[in-house]
């Protein structure tokens, strides 16, 4: 399936190797970095949504890009460094000053994504046929995954 | 001024942590059903339901904000500390007037500003279904405000310049849908309240209505949700719908902050005709760059 191609699994790789020393180094690098990160966590997402509502994919397809963002959620903590959240860079960023004020809470949204993402994986493994109830897992996974985290952690953006 | 404007944003803010939603019970009686349906489209239980496994409706939210504290306050039908004693009269008055039934102003970190435009069936409903909750006896909290906004009488001359009382009447020019939309919106979502800026008396600017805001509740940022390329101008009517039923946007991103929970507890419950009939009023507002 597309979004986890060659290209995310380079990004990966990438995040693996890069990641400390950009957060001390470049602000601006990592920060586009996380960015480039949340989209792909949302392409997948997206490929979700398109066998959800348009039938495209496959079931196992939808439990693979599931799992893959459950795997990824590991990584968040790491993406956000001291130093780069909205207030200490000009960079346009919408990471909220509490991330650094309750880091432990931050990394336990991250891992109920993980938790999140690799319950659905299993439900569409079980049950990817039935797309209506596919449909209302994939709301489940927005608000328990995603949103959990981003109503403190997260400024909305124009 | 500039933080009277922040405070009222601030106040506004009836949601900043997700409250225990509680599970829909099985309701037969059509008023009933329908009271519920204005509940959730008003979006009452984040603010009357305090965060962390709170009890539903019994209120002790805390709404913080520079000039203090408020607290949400219980609206079961407990006799005691409750909506119990109050009469269908005094529950319309505090929605449409914004007064206690002693005649006391509230503050307007109660949305009685959009409120006010509720129809009749909806306040009778809406009161119906308020009855028919569990009765918890829980006393409210004395809001903590700083000197000197704990005198009530401020509220007055405030009342007096930024709140006009009276029934919703939509812009004739608006379809069927596009109308309720704009009920759904200016009425009972109360959305302005938070997506639009302030003047520097702390009243809505009519001229920059939903173009968003950089010093919502909280001090955070709020979207601009008018159909300008800063706003959700690229955003089809099905993509603000999808939106409004589970918080992702269409390049994917899902929703942040107050959001979340206006999402969790009132668009991603509402009727699908009904979260389509706010998109296509959304639609149908003047584009307005961001500030």
């Amino acid at each position: 399936m597309r979004p986890i191609g060659s290209l995310s699994v380079a990004a990966a790789v990438g995040f693996l190797l890069l990641t400390p020393a950009l957060a001390e180094a470049d602000p601006a690098a990592l920060i586009q970095e996380r960015q480039e990160f949340m989209k792909e966590l949302g392409s997948n997402l997206k490929a979700i949504r398109d066998y959800v509502q348009q039938g495209t994919g496959s079931p196992e397809e939808v439990a693979e890009a599931a799992r893959h963002i459950g795997e990824r959620a590991d990584e968040i903590p790491d993406l956000f460094p001291e130093g780069t959240g909205m207030n200490e860079v000009d960079i346009e960023t919408g990471a909220r000053p509490e991330i650094w004020e309750d880091p432990e809470d931050f990394a336990a949204k991250a891992a109920s994504l993980r938790e999140a993402a690799l319950n659905f994986a299993d439900q569409a493994e079980q049950n990817g046929d039935d797309r209506a109830t596919m449909g209302r897992g994939l709301a489940t996974l927005g608000r328990d995954g995603c949103g959990a985290c981003h109503q403190v952690y997260r400024e909305d953006l124009d | 001024m500039r933080r009277l404007a922040l405070w009222l944003a601030s106040a506004l803010s009836c949601c900043a942590f997700a409250a225990s939603a509680q599970e829909a019970e099985e309701i037969t009686d059509p008023q009933l059903e329908r009271g519920r349906a204005v509940f959730i489209a008003a979006s009452c239980e984040g603010c009357h339901t305090a965060p962390d496994d709170g009890v539903f409706l019994a209120g002790g939210r805390a709404i913080t904000s520079p000039f203090g504290t408020f607290y949400s306050p219980n609206i079961t039908p407990d006799r005691e500390t409750g909506l119990g004693d109050w009469s269908e009269e005094d529950f319309a008055r505090a929605l449409r007037e914004g007064r206690s039934p002693a005649g006391e102003p509230y503050y307007p970190a109660f949305p009685y500003t959009s409120y006010t435009g509720m129809s009749d069936e909806d306040v009778a409903a809406l009161w119906a279904y308020l009855q028919s909750v569990e009765a918890v006896e829980a006393p409210n909290r004395e809001h903590e405000l700083k000197f000197p906004f704990g005198f009530r009488l401020l509220l007055e001359p405030w009342r007096w310049m930024n709140f006009k009382e009276g029934r919703f009447t939509p812009d004739p020019a608006l379809n069927e849908q596009q109308a309720r939309g704009a009920y759904l919106v200016e009425v009972l979502g109360h959305c302005s309240e938070c997506h639009s800026p302030r003047n520097r008396l702390g009243a809505l600017d009519p001229d920059r209505r939903l173009a968003g805001t950089a010093s919502g509740p909280d001090g955070r940022r709020v979207s601009n949700i008018t159909p300008h390329a800063d706003g959700i101008g690229d955003w089809s009517e099905g993509d603000i719908t999808y939106f409004l039923e589970t918080g992702f946007t269409p390049e994917f991103d899902y929703v942040g902050g107050a959001m979340v929970e206006v999402v969790e507890l009132s668009t991603s419950q509402m009727a699908p005709e009904d979260r389509e009939a706010i998109a296509a009023y959304l639609k149908t507002l003047p584009p307005l760059p961001s500030d």
